[in-house]
């Protein structure tokens, strides 16, 4: 009979919990102005300091043979095929961490507006600049 | 007379033998280890350890095998996913249990009930267990939106399972689980049903080799966004070894997720595709 009614309990704070609390919500983040397309982007003056902010050094001087290190962070990339000139939404730069369709571990923040930057620095060529 | 008094002897000396074994082949008691622990890689088992028993596991997912031999598929990659959680077994048949997993930074509370044990003699042939688990996302608040209110952080899991020992070589459960989410990423569903299911094949009597598959119900006419991002059922199959107060599992799997429920609801690696990693799970039991 204890048993009984410690499981009626237990079942009753689970449903509890779930009634009072269920809701329907979405991840959703203010709209970040897109970049402008008329200015060419640099890598290390536009671009690179995403990786730092997004604490992607903390396992990237080395982890995966990828280093975002800021002397070798460009060639690396390249080295790495994570840039995709000729479908940009396609690189694994980008895509990997985004911090919507990313699935990577870490990811860039959705309020950081070098998400766009990047995407549009690929699409202009991804240059060493 | 001399006779007589032998066999009346002999009635008074094994009566009670026969009586006793006739009690015994009337009492039918549960099967003994239908397995080995309450967790089968991803999936809960039937199995709940006897009443007083506290268990804490250490469950390890590696990163994807993808990149071959430049991470030592994927052993030396980043975003390793850990899960370390303390189970007590409170009541006969009942267990509650705290979990903390590295993939953000999840809390889950969950209660196991061995409902129906299958016995010996078969007069309950198959095991049916029931399991809710109630998780809470640690993230930071600015990662989870607009939206965000604190019961965003609530993710809720239930699963009945019936499972059968056939031979003392093979174990096989079938299961089938609602997963809720408060709070999803745009496009995925809140709500999903899965179906799924568990095997142990002993080959020694210590190790077992042991496969798990769950597949998550994917109907358009279910889903509510306009074009929601599908989870992908989830293989596992690996190397269980067990001692006295032990269980280890080495094994080979598709989804990243420690809890049922981001499997159920979030898995996007596709094991046709070759998306596994490694991962491994250590329970360390004791009794009081």
């Amino acid at each position: 009979m204890k048993k009984l009614w410690s499981l009626l309990l237990l079942g009753l704070v689970f449903m509890g919990l779930f009634i009072t609390s269920c809701n329907y919500n979405y991840i959703t983040f203010p709209e970040i102005e897109p970049p402008d397309t008329t200015v060419v982007y640099s890598f290390m003056d536009d671009v690179y300091g995403i990786f730092p902010a997004s604490n992607c050094l903390n396992c990237h001087p080395a982890s995966g043979g990828l280093d975002l290190t800021e002397a070798n962070a460009y060639s690396s990339i390249i080295d790495n095929d994570l840039v995709d000139t000729l479908d940009p939404e396609g690189s694994k730069i980008w895509y990997y961490p985004h911090p919507t369709l990313g699935t990577h571990g870490t990811k860039y923040s959705p309020a950081d507006q070098r998400v766009g930057i990047m995407l549009e620095w690929i699409k202009q060529g991804a240059k060493d600049n | 007379m001399k006779t007589i008094s032998l066999l009346i002897a002999a009635l008074l000396v094994l009566a009670p033998v026969w009586a006793q074994e006739t009690e015994e082949k009337e009492k039918d008691t549960p099967v003994s280890s239908p397995w080995e622990h309450g967790i089968l890689i991803d999936d809960q088992t039937t199995l709940v350890p006897y009443k007083n028993t506290l268990e804490f596991i250490i469950q390890h997912k590696f990163g994807p095998m993808t990149n071959g031999f430049s991470d030592l598929f994927g052993i030396m990659a980043p975003g390793a996913n850990v899960r370390l959680a303390l189970n007590y077994v409170i009541l006969d048949n009942v267990m509650v249990g705290y979990g903390l997993t590295k993939e953000n930074m999840t809390s889950d509370f969950s209660a196991k009930w061995a409902v129906l044990q299958q016995t010996e003699r078969n007069r309950i042939p198959l095991a049916l267990t029931v399991y809710g688990n109630l998780g809470l996302d640690g993230r930071p608040e600015e990662e989870l939106g607009e939206e965000y209110t604190f019961t965003s952080r609530f993710s809720y899991f239930g699963q009945v399972i019936v499972g059968r020992k056939f031979t003392k070589w093979l174990t096989v459960q079938l299961n089938a689980s609602f997963t809720h989410y408060n709070i999803v990423p745009e496009n995925y569903d809140h709500d999903k049903i899965a179906f799924g299911g568990a095997a142990r094949m002993k080959f020694s009597p210590q190790s077992s080799f042991i496969v798990t598959y769950n597949d998550p119900l994917n109907s358009a006419s279910l889903s509510k966004p306009e074009n929601p991002v599908l989870p992908k059922p989830n293989l596992a199959f690996g190397w269980e070894i067990s001692t006295f107060t032990h269980v280890f599992q080495i094994y080979v799997g598709t989804a990243k997720g420690l809890l049922p429920q981001a499997n159920v609801a979030f898995n996007q690696n596709d094991w046709t595709k070759g998306d596994l990693m490694f991962g491994f799970t250590i329970n360390r039991l004791w009794g009081f």
